[in-house]
């Protein structure tokens, strides 16, 4: 077995020793940076420290709001009637309405145009309030 | 409804299309409808546990009036390539032929520069907290609010 020389142990120690560099970025800057990396439970992680420690004046709020689990609750209803013809609609003619948008119900075209806001305007005094299928196809 | 040994898994029961309605993205998804905030009309929405974000169009933003004085500025990588936009809590119900529907509150990203009606629901602050399931014979899409 060879013996390691002294100085090569030193030079690896040297290699190892890395200087600690104080982190001075902002924790709000710091975690929209692991939001925009997509990097999401690592940003929560830092949220919490950040509570944690409060030794800080950052309004972190936003991101709390942000990062926040959804609320979730079921709600009780009438129940929805099966959407299958309306995609079935979306299947046959979608190539003739490319770029606008369409409503539909039961399998029926009840109007199209170009925006969102003359569809829901044109749907205004439809007798049908729940169910009908908006839809913008591309 | 769903159950898991014995306890409830979910609430609720939807029929979902498979077959792309967008010509941008020819291959199979899943879309399944819902209802935005107080638009009394549903919608189809694009189930993308892929995504780290949701994302809604701005068109249907403005339609639902979402107060985006309340979003959060970020800047994230899209399918459409880097885009500078607000984070914002929304609201929308997933609809139910069977069982309950399932009233929700999560974080979308919306930016202007955006096509029109095309609304991503993906996993942070959203499907992380849904339970869902999924019946690709039947097309029947479970839905249920997470443990």
């Amino acid at each position: 077995m060879s013996k390691r020389s002294p100085k090569a142990d030193e030079t690896m120690a040297q290699a190892l020793r890395k200087p600690i560099q104080e982190e001075t970025r902002s924790y709000y800057e710091r975690i929209r940076e692991l939001i925009e990396a997509d990097r999401v439970e690592a940003a929560r992680r830092l949220l919490a420290e950040a509570l944690e420690k409060g030794d800080h004046d950052e309004d972190l709020s936003g991101w709390q709001r942000v990062l926040a689990p959804a609320k979730v609750r079921p709600v009780k209803g009438t129940k929805a009637p099966d959407p299958t013809l309306d995609f079935q609609w979306l299947k046959d003619h979608s190539w003739e309405y490319r770029g606008q948008w369409v409503a539909l119900l039961g399998g029926e075209l009840l109007t199209c145009g170009l925006t969102l806001q003359k569809v829901v305007a044109d749907l205004e005094h439809h007798p049908e309030k729940d169910w009908i299928l908006l839809h913008r196809i591309h | 409804m769903l159950t898991l040994r014995g306890d409830r898994f979910t609430c609720g029961r939807a029929t979902f299309s498979d077959s792309s309605p967008f010509q941008l993205e020819p291959t199979a998804k899943v879309y399944v409808r819902v209802k935005f905030g107080n638009l009394p009309r549903t919608l189809l929405v694009q189930i993308d546990t892929g995504a780290a974000w949701s994302i809604l169009a701005p068109d249907v933003a403005e339609a639902i009036q979402v107060p985006l004085d309340s979003g959060d500025p970020a800047k994230l990588s899209t399918r459409f390539g880097i885009k500078h936009g607000l984070l914002v809590k929304v609201g929308f119900t997933f609809i139910a032929e069977e069982g309950e529907h399932l009233a929700t509150e999560g974080t979308f990203f919306i930016t202007e520069n955006w096509p029109e009606g095309l609304n991503f629901l993906g996993y942070s602050g959203l499907l992380d907290a849904v339970r869902i399931a999924l019946d690709p014979q039947a097309n029947h899409f479970y839905f249920g609010p997470g443990v």
